[in-house]
């Protein structure tokens, strides 16, 4: 759906993004981590056909997307920082929103104002910031887009209008295999919506994951030895990311195939094993150390 | 599906008509104000002034609050239209939209272009009404209506569409007005002051002259503001046909540029002065080769020295840079290493111009056509002289072969010895008609004395006393009436009516004039009488041009002696009995200053004693000797016989002409 291949982009010499690349799948919600300043919004805006790649290339829905009108038709940009045409009532956007995109559905719109309450009298601009945000998101969405490019979408929601969105978000996905882009700057509302997750450190990008594959990759395991168990762990061939002792507990972060990892572990005579929950967080705080990078550099 | 294409016009439109509807209000209402309703206001005046002439760009129609409009209203509407790609959320948004750059362009331009025109035609509207079922016929015609509809809208849409272009070329809406009106005035600027600058160093330019002709054609602004109503009666119009021709091209290509640069366009430049990275270097040329040529033609034109003209280049183009600079970077900080650099290749580039380019002209200034070549020639002061004879009459140009190898002979040693920083010189204005129809016109700045010898071989020439005496080629038999009347302060004068003395003292007088030697002509000598004409009312035209040459002087010895004949000669001259007494002083120095000037400043200083006349015969001498003249060696104060203690005049005469007795007199005196 987005095929992102190797782009770069200077602003007045300085290079912001270098040679990222990445793709979007049909259907996936992918996101985009990276603190202030990684590129984020300028890759977003680049792939929105707002600003141009000086070299790579970017494809959506297979056709490269500059100037590309019917590709537009069919994908929708939500900026971090919001723009409503001045005096604007919600039914005049409607309205300015439908004469653009052929598939505006007035039936998905009016039953998105019902749900979110709102007044389609009242201009725009003098809604609340929050409020705002929800006129974009339906009006996105009654376009009926195949692409949604969201540059942190949920900032500045409350906790109830965020799961409505996100719902909705997901239900689009789930019927109408929506492809989604969205950036954030935290992990855990990442990991609450996404399936794929790029992380993204001064214009580059520095790994790439499948959320599921990677929680189904990565174990956090509480054991306890009675003797020669844990040197035996040691020499032994697991790929262990990270290891703390706590009296005789250990706590282990393990990557590898599940049952693989427990069979390996039980062999060494444990007196207690446990597998623990492990959020994003974890994960990519270990995977990072990996790579070089503490995490806290990195995301916010 | 249905086609989008109508709605969607309709909405962008809704958007564009809420944005700037209330530019074509103010527009319609501004064009109500100036016209419809100041018609009304003057149909009910009884006591008005009549109209000049000029139709609806007449005072009566306020013209200067209307071209204020004309250049207002259309750079308002494009920066307002315009203005989402100089704001990065709505750049963002619209941009993100379904909908080319190209198609975004031509319905913005459109809608404004519709926002513009139709309040003109509108008002053009009304005023048609008003020439259906009023009696509009003192204020204008249909084809002056139809001219004032097309002009504004030809005007309009040029500004428009040239502040659209600069649009895409910045990131700032205020610079984008500003460049509007640099675009608009600059190639005027830009001709005037590589004209100025050609002009110090290249003899012969009289382009400079010219210069308040030809500059509107630089520039749409200077085209309409030169126009004045009162000039209108000769069919001026604020801009002719061709130029709206013109015009309307120039529109067109700023279109389809503005459209590709926009195409072009990269859209993170909002905010930023210029937009495109390949005009940078462009306007920091431009800004550092103007202010040079600004500030050196400042202390060029002041100071009249090469050395100040230098001075002056270097300045101004250092200021240029850094400003440019400064405006470039939004910042102060520029005079900083890197900056130097730039300076160095600016400066040096622009320095490189300015030294080039006077060398295009070297052609220019050494050419002189060959005597073959020369239909006639007209030689004069200056180019609006020039323009003047040849606007109201048919002059007697000059034709021989032997006054126009003067002329070539003159024009080829000023060539040599212009001078071009000397303020001292006389204008010159020479211009040949060639005989393949070619029009050769150069101006010179030269201290007559250094040509001296050239001057005289053709002021001597027949041709050349014909073309600068018009008194030789008039018809006497229209002339009903002359009356002479004596320079100075006397009451005497002359009428003579009878035809037969008229061809008479016509006859006399061309005598002495074919008669007179450069010297002559250059320093007429002894006091003069001014010659009016009363004329047939069929050649009136040719009354009035060289007032200057109307007179003839105590020197004439023809005139003189006929008019002794005939009795008018103490009436028509100041004749030694009117004089009191006559004061006569060395004059040595200070030769800038009038005589007048000079004689007062000795008479107060009292430190050197005058020769007074007293004696009747000896002041008829002077009368005779004495030039009203900025040079010679002695002064004369004349003291008339009816304003004693009150007005004198002064006059000068050279050593050469001195009578004995005041030679004797001031020889004895420095002894």
């Amino acid at each position: 759906m987005i095929e992102v291949s190797g782009i770069n982009k200077a602003f007045r010499k300085n290079d912001i993004i270098r040679d990222v690349s990445f793709s979007v799948k049909r259907g996936s919600i992918y996101g985009l981590l990276g603190s202030n300043g990684a590129g984020k919004t300028t890759i977003m805006r680049m792939i929105a056909g707002i600003l141009r790649q000086d070299t790579g290339s970017i494809f959506v829905l297979e056709q490269e997307v500059d100037e590309n009108v019917s590709i537009k038709q069919r994908m929708v940009f939500i900026p971090d920082v919001l723009y409503f045409l001045p005096q604007y009532t919600m039914r005049q956007l409607a309205n300015y929103y439908a004469s653009f995109y052929d598939n505006w559905d007035e039936e998905r719109y009016k039953n998105l104002i019902g749900l979110f309450h709102i007044d389609e009298k009242k201009k725009v601009s003098h809604f609340s910031k929050g409020l705002q945000r929800q006129v974009v998101f339906i009006l996105s969405l009654s376009v009926k887009p195949n692409v949604l490019i969201l540059d942190e979408p949920f900032d500045g929601l409350d906790a109830v209008v965020r799961k409505k969105v996100r719902s909705l978000i997901i239900q689009d996905v789930a019927e109408r295999d929506m492809s989604v882009l969205l950036s954030s700057h935290n992990l855990r509302e990442v990991e609450e919506i996404c399936d794929h997750v790029g992380i993204l450190h001064q214009g580059e990008v520095l790994l790439e994951r499948d959320l599921d594959e990677l929680k189904e990759d990565v174990h956090k395991v509480q054991v306890a030895f009675k003797d020669s168990g844990e040197r035996l762990l040691a020499a032994s061939d697991l790929k262990i990311l990270y290891k703390e002792k706590r009296g005789s507990v250990l706590l282990l972060i393990v990557k590898g195939d599940e049952r693989k990892v427990m069979n390996e572990i039980e062999k060494f005579g444990p007196v207690l094993m446990d597998r623990l929950p492990l959020t994003l967080e974890e994960i990519f705080i270990y995977e990072m150390e990996g790579v070089g990078y503490a995490i806290e550099n990195i995301l916010v | 599906m249905p086609s989008k294409t109508s709605l969607f016009r309709k909405e962008m439109f809704k958007r564009d008509f809420r944005n700037v509807g209330w530019i074509s209000i103010l527009f319609f209402c501004g064009l109500v104000f100036t016209l419809p309703l100041q018609l009304l206001m003057a149909i009910n005046d009884d006591y008005r002034i009549d109209a000049s002439g000029a139709g609806l760009f007449d005072s009566t129609f306020m013209f200067e609050l209307q071209f204020m409009l004309l250049f207002l209203m259309p750079v308002l509407m494009a920066v307002f239209l315009f203005r989402y790609i100089h704001v990065k959320g709505a750049s963002d948004f619209i941009h993100s939209f379904p909908i080319s750059r190209d198609h975004l362009f031509r319905h913005h331009v459109l809608s404004g272009l519709m926002l513009l025109i139709v309040p003109i035609l509108v008002t053009s509207l009304i005023l048609f009404m008003f020439y259906l079922f009023a009696d509009v016929s003192t204020f204008y015609t249909i084809n002056q209506l139809g001219y004032w509809t097309l002009m504004m809208m030809i005007v309009s849409i040029l500004t428009f569409m040239v502040c659209v272009f600069a649009g895409t070329l910045t990131g700032i809406s205020a610079v984008q007005a500003v460049l509007t009106f640099i675009l608009m005035l600059l190639p005027a600027g830009i001709y005037a002051l590589v004209a100025v600058h050609i002009s110090f160093f290249i003899a012969g330019l009289s382009d400079l002259a010219l210069l308040d002709h030809t500059i509107g054609n630089y520039s749409p602004i200077v085209k309409v503001l030169q126009f004045y109503p009162n000039q209108a009666q000769g069919g001026f119009l604020p801009v002719d046909s061709i130029t709206l021709v013109i015009y309307f091209v120039a529109s067109i290509l700023f279109y389809f540029s503005g459209k590709a640069i926009y195409q072009k366009r990269p859209l993170e430049v909002t905010s930023q002065t210029i937009a495109i990275n390949l005009l940078k270097p462009v306007f920091q040329f431009g800004m550092t080769f103007c202010f040079a040529l600004v500030v050196g033609t400042y202390f060029g034109e002041t100071q009249l020295l090469l050395s100040w003209l230098i001075f002056g280049y270097v300045v101004g183009g250092i200021i240029g840079y850094f400003l440019s600079a400064m405006v470039l970077d939004k910042s102060f900080h520029v005079f900083r290493g890197q900056y130097f650099k730039g300076l160095l290749v600016f400066g040096g580039t622009a320095g490189l111009v300015i030294g080039i380019l006077p060398l295009f002209w070297l052609n220019y200034e050494g050419y002189v056509p060959e005597p073959s070549e020369v239909n006639s020639v007209y030689i004069g002061d200056n180019i609006f002289q020039f323009e003047e004879l040849i606007e109201n009459t048919t002059p007697d140009l000059i034709e021989s072969e032997e006054a126009i190898n003067a002329v070539i002979h003159l024009q080829k040693e000023m060539i040599n010895q212009n001078d071009l920083f000397n303020s001292r010189g006389k204008m010159y204005f020479i211009s040949f008609e060639l005989k393949n129809g070619d029009h050769v016109q150069r101006t010179y700045q030269i201290d007559p004395k250094e040509v001296q010898a050239s001057l005289k071989r053709l002021m001597e020439t027949k041709d050349y006393k014909e073309l600068t005496y018009p008194v030789l080629n008039s018809d006497p038999s229209k002339v009903q009436k002359i009356t002479l009347q004596p320079g100075g302060a006397v009451n005497t004068e002359v009428t003579i009516l009878e035809p037969k003395q008229i061809q008479e003292f016509y006859q006399h007088v061309r005598e002495d004039i074919y008669n007179l030697s450069y010297d002559e002509i250059i320093h007429p000598v002894g006091t003069r009488s001014h010659v009016s004409e009363v004329r047939d009312h069929s050649d009136w035209t040719v009354e009035y041009y060289f007032p200057q040459d109307n007179m003839i002087y105590n020197s004439y010895k023809n005139t003189v002696n006929w008019l002794k004949e005939e009795g008018y000669y103490e009436d028509a001259f100041i004749d030694e009995g009117e004089i009191d007494q006559v004061n006569i002083y060395p004059w040595n120095e200070a030769k800038k200053q009038y005589p007048r000037e000079a004689y007062d400043q000795i008479v107060q200083g009292g430190s050197v004693e005058s020769l007074e006349v007293t004696d009747k015969k000896k002041i008829e001498t002077m009368l005779l000797i004495s030039e009203e003249d900025e040079e010679g060696d002695y002064l004369v104060g004349i003291y008339y016989e009816d304003l004693k203690g009150g007005y004198y005049d002064v006059l000068a005469f050279d050593s050469s002409d001195a009578p004995d007795f005041v030679v004797d007199y001031f020889k004895d005196q420095q002894q």
